[in-house]
């Protein structure tokens, strides 16, 4: 797989904010996904 | 979950439920199962769904059961929902759904355009009064599913749905197909492509689910332990005659009684029993790779064993994830995403685009 999407000039823009933002917390935000959606019976009713 | 039948006027080319028996519903265990959980201290709020089958069929059922519920007094909050293929709502069930629009929830299923939703299901198309349902329910998202045949329409399927109004739930492909054939992926990746430039050219659209993996939790810590989303441990299922499953997919809908009773129903209780141990170890897309056990069972006989034919459509959608969110960061089109969030995304993209750019 290729996209100009992730191309060198964006990876080095996102390097450059990355750097800016620090190493993150690797613990928070570790909230294990289930079924990714691939449930058939879990819907949430929007009213 | 309510079962109301086993039966279905569509015969959809991926449907999972191959047991279509006619079995008479046993409505006063209905009742009383609502009655357990809306007293209940163990919940403030239920949402109680009719599923099936198409579950229209059982209009006076559902009818029954509804005005019966809101006749009493209950300790918990809840609402109505079913799931449809929107082709029975019609008439009387229309007039009666819009009177109660703010209590009973029904959620389309749609799969794009007219021409694919015909080849999917059943040439039904014609037979749904689309803005019924957008005007009746505007945010409740439409599911669409993707068949093999349908896949090099997908962009244009989901970009359908888009204008029509619709924000979209699961959009999944078909299960029990063999994804690995060649040919999938490259189809797949040609449709992504084309939806990332779509979504950056509108940004206020609401992304799809299948190019909206939360990839910052790869760039987590693993964890042992599922979602408390998984319908197995939020869902109880109870057939037409009143029988407890631990969700719609475990149902003699799907498998047979003799393949049911197999099943020692404690082992949904026990988080180690369902890792897959090969994918938990050797995959940094395990944390969003979706997952439903139901869908193990019926492909490989157990619980845990993922469907191993999918990782090159769960690769290939974790890819272009990362390439849209990757447009979204440096756009500052992220949302509400925190420092620490953003931070972990980059991370990931990154490990993305490392282990699947060739």
């Amino acid at each position: 797989m290729k996209t100009s999407y992730l191309s060198a000039e964006v990876m080095c823009i996102l390097s450059d904010l990355s750097k800016q933002l620090g190493t993150p917390n690797a613990s928070a935000g570790s909230i294990p996904w289930g079924c990714g959606g691939a449930c058939e019976g879990l819907s949430t009713p929007f009213i | 979950m309510l079962i109301v039948t086993h039966t279905c006027n569509l015969n959809c080319i991926y449907c999972y439920e191959t047991k279509r028996d006619a079995i008479s519903v046993n409505v006063d265990r209905f009742k009383e199962v609502i009655s357990k959980y809306l007293n209940s201290n163990d919940y403030d709020y239920i949402v109680i769904e009719f599923f099936g089958g198409e579950p229209w069929i059982k209009k006076d059922v559902i009818i029954e059961i509804c005005e019966w519920t809101w006749q009493q007094q209950w300790k918990n909050d809840y609402r109505f929902f079913t799931s449809t293929n929107g082709t029975l709502i019609h008439g009387d069930i229309q007039q009666w759904l819009h009177d109660h629009n703010q209590q009973f929830c029904c959620g389309l299923s749609l799969d794009g355009m007219p021409n694919t939703h015909n080849k999917n299901r059943c040439n039904s198309y014609a037979q749904i009064d689309i803005d019924f349902f957008l005007s009746n329910w505007p945010n409740q998202p439409a599911k669409m599913t993707i068949s093999p045949d349908c896949l090099a329409n997908l962009s244009d399927d989901i970009i359908y749905m888009h204008e029509l109004g619709f924000r979209l739930a699961g959009t999944n492909v078909a299960e029990g197909i063999d994804w690995s054939k060649k040919g999938y992926c490259e189809i797949l990746q040609n449709e992504l492509e084309k939806l990332v430039k779509y979504y950056i050219e509108h940004p206020e659209i609401e992304v799809s689910p299948i190019l909206n993996l939360p990839i910052e939790k790869c760039a987590c810590d693993r964890v042992f332990v599922r979602n408390k989303d998984c319908a197995v441990k939020s869902i109880m299922a109870y057939d037409c005659d009143g029988k407890e499953y631990p969700c719609n997919y475990f149902t003699p809908m799907t498998f047979s009684e003799d393949k049911l009773s197999e099943l020692d129903l404690s082992d949904f209780s026990d988080d180690k029993k369902l890792i897959d141990n090969y994918c938990f170890n050797n995959c940094y897309l395990y944390p969003i790779c979706p997952n439903c056990y139901g869908a193990n069972y019926l492909t490989n006989g157990n619980l845990a064993e993922r469907d191993k034919s999918m990782c090159n459509l769960v690769k290939t959608r974790a890819y272009y994830c990362a390439a849209l969110q990757a447009q979204r960061i440096i756009n500052n089109k992220i949302g509400e995403s925190d420092t620490n969030t953003i931070a972990l995304k980059i991370e990931a993209i990154n490990k993305i685009k490392e282990i699947y750019e060739k």
